[in-house]
């Protein structure tokens, strides 16, 4: 059992810029677990905090039920995954791998033989007496993912550790690290920039702005029903369109069309009520004819996504955005109908940007998900 | 250089001096290479000299080689003098360079890794004192500092002062290379439990390993060739080291004994010569004009 709780963690660092504000967030055993957010966020801060490299200033972290606030890095049985893989230069892989144990005081030939195992059941075989130097950049991260197994710690730290590979292997090893993961299930928290990586990658995620947690939950959850319009407009490959509107008559209108209120927020919202309208470009169709809960709109620009198009329209109230299909691009100059999935449509509170929703279907802080119960998602 | 083709002739002149510019071009590169060949051979000679002197039987301040012997090379090593002499220069410049790397490794790490307000202050006055503390102009309190620290006519004494003297410089440049290696090898390290001693002997150490034979190369040669420090310090004849025995090869009357200084000078030269080689074909960085990675 190797859970982490981390209670009231504040960081200030002594230029006075407060990284992380009282942050609270409980990481089950064997999780996936996500840190995403803007640069500068904390994130990075966060997991440094947890792995020691970084003293708190107030609160607690407890790894597998033990007060490690105040213990040094080492003794934390953490292993950290680092963004530039921090391979030493003057050692070859097998050494790489086998540094923790050495500092373990393992015996030579022992550590190297388990550095070679470890490194083969990476898929480093023939690579054992190379220097890092002559490695391909995914090579090089896997001889760090490998000195991270190789010291058998009870959580695996990641700081971006793909960000520093093409487009292309980066798809690659984040299948590997779905697999190394599914291999050894050792609770892993994971702190990226590039949110389809944290979608494809955590069976949770946080997402986080200023130093606080804006969200907690599952990458299917913080998807398709974001708490508040910051992790609305962050999360999302093409942004989330997010319109002002008003409650009128029962329905939400938006200009001059309106629609029904979406299911999530049913019960919710009363007369005459502002509210932001948020729904997704993929879960919005394009007409051409005038339609029930359609906002008539000016085809603007049309960008090419690979599969389908990305049309942007101009509307009364502001910039909308649709995923369309192939065929069903329309001409630049052109005039059609936005008409959002209703049941997939959100409204926020213009005040506060929170989600419109009762709080338990939303705000996964509430109760972490088992590790067992999350398998199937993503 | 006869041979080589004159260049080109400018477009526009007219062809009757073409042949002019040929001769003038042709006048001025045998006047260039008339100078260079003067100017090697003011720095040849001494070499020269240093090298065949030894060789000859009664050397004079004419470099050549009229009756070549072994001779002196027999004599010199006959001599109990330049035997010790260079001996302890071997153990005052191996002494100091342990004491200028060892505290010089640890005092750049300290320095590159923890902040310090006003560090860098720090740094450029103790370069600023270094010269100080080796000039001439402190040698009086140095010689009553060492006396009254009874260090007078050690080679103890003279390690740590010449150590004082060069250890500025040393943690100055060593700093600068232990501020380039990346600090996440470090944290690294530390996450996986290693100390700061572990972290300085496996990972820092290895590293900057260029930048500590720098400093040891640098610290033999400038040991191995000071006079005024081990010339004031010590006392006893048997403890001085070669380039202040150098001083001792005259006559009662003044006169330069030749045979000895030279064929000593050689032998003085030769490990400076071989370090310098040494670090060149490993490291290949020159001592002029500063230091290449």
């Amino acid at each position: 059992m190797a859970d982490i709780t981390i209670s009231g963690l504040t960081k200030v660092y002594s230029n006075g810029v407060r990284a992380l504000r009282d942050v609270d967030l409980t990481i089950a055993d064997g999780e996936f677990f996500a840190l995403l957010g803007p640069s500068g966020c904390g994130k990075t801060t966060l997991l440094r905090t947890l792995a020691g490299l970084e003293v708190a200033n107030a609160g607690r972290i407890t790894i597998a039920a033990r007060d490690v606030t105040r213990l040094p890095p080492g003794a934390r049985k953490v292993a950290m995954v680092f963004q530039d893989y921090a391979l030493y230069p003057h050692m070859d892989v097998a050494d790489n791998i086998a540094y923790p144990l050495k500092i373990q005081r393992m015996a030579r030939g022992a550590r190297r033989q388990r550095a070679a195992e470890t490194g083969a059941h990476l898929g480093l075989g023939g690579l054992m007496d190379r220097r890092p130097a002559q490695l391909s950049g995914g090579q090089q991260q896997r001889v760090a993912l490998a000195r991270a197994v190789a010291s058998h710690p009870n959580v695996f730290l990641f700081d971006e550790p793909l960000s520093n590979l093409d487009a292309r292997l980066r798809m690659e090893a984040r299948t590997f690290l779905k697999r190394l993961h599914a291999d050894l299930r050792i609770t892993t928290v994971y702190v990226t920039h590039d949110q389809s990586e944290a979608l494809a990658l955590a069976d949770r995620m946080a997402v986080m702005d200023g130093g606080v947690i804006r969200q907690v939950g599952s990458p299917v959850e913080v998807f398709q029903r974001p708490a508040n319009l910051f992790v609305a407009s962050f999360i999302g490959s093409t942004p989330m369109n997010l319109v002002d509107a008003v409650v009128e008559g029962g329905r939400v209108r938006v200009g001059r069309a309106d629609i029904a209120v979406p299911p999530s927020a049913t019960g919710l919202v009363h007369e005459g009520e502002p509210v932001v309208l948020g729904f997704r470009p993929e879960y919005t169709e394009l007409r051409d004819q005038p339609t029930e809960g359609g906002f008539p709109a000016h085809v603007a620009i049309v960008e090419h996504l690979g599969i389908g198009f990305l049309i942007d329209l101009e509307h009364e109230g502001g910039l909308l955005q649709v995923v369309v299909a192939d065929e069903d691009c329309p001409t630049v100059g052109t005039d059609g109908f936005v008409v959002p999935n209703a049941s997939r449509a959100l409204l926020y509170r213009k005040d506060s940007g929170e989600l419109i929703a009762t709080p338990t279907s939303t705000l996964g802080q509430a109760a972490p998900v088992a590790a067992g119960d999350v398998d199937t998602v993503g | 250089m006869v041979a080589e083709p004159a260049p080109a002739p400018a477009p526009g002149p007219a062809p009757l001096s073409d042949t002019r510019w040929v001769v003038r071009a042709l006048v001025a590169r045998v006047q260039f290479y008339v100078f260079i060949a003067l100017v090697a051979a003011f720095f040849a000679l001494p070499m020269a000299w240093l090298v065949l002197a030894p060789f000859e039987a009664h050397p004079s301040l004419v470099a050549g080689l009229t009756q070549p012997t072994l001779r002196n090379f027999v004599d010199i090593f006959r001599n109990p003098a330049v035997r010790e002499s260079l001996l302890n220069s071997v153990v005052l410049a191996l002494g100091t360079m342990v004491v200028v790397v060892a505290a010089a490794a640890l005092a750049a790490y300290a320095l590159s890794r923890v902040r310090l307000p006003g560090r860098n202050v720090i740094l450029y006055v103790l370069l600023l004192f270094s010269s100080v503390v080796t000039g001439s102009a402190a040698m009086v309190p140095i010689f009553l500092l060492a006396y009254d620290l009874h260090l007078i006519n050690t080679l103890t004494g003279v390690i740590l002062v010449l150590a004082g003297g060069l250890l500025p410089a040393a943690i100055f440049i060593l700093k600068d290379f232990m501020d380039s290696t990346p600090a996440s090898y470090e944290e690294s390290a530390r996450v996986f439990g290693a100390g700061p001693f572990q972290i300085l002997r496996d990972i820092v150490v290895p590293l900057v390993r260029p930048g500590l034979a720098v400093i040891a190369v640098w610290t033999i040669v400038t040991v191995w060739s000071s006079f005024l420090t081990p010339f004031i310090l010590l006392r006893d004849p048997t403890l001085t080291p070669a380039a202040v025995q150098i001083y001792s090869f005259y006559s009662a009357g003044g006169t330069a004994n030749l045979r000895l200084i030279s064929t000593f000078g050689l032998l003085y030269t030769i490990p400076v010569v071989v370090m310098y080689l040494v670090v060149q074909t490993r490291y290949g960085f020159r001592f002029y004009g500063g230091l290449k990675r």
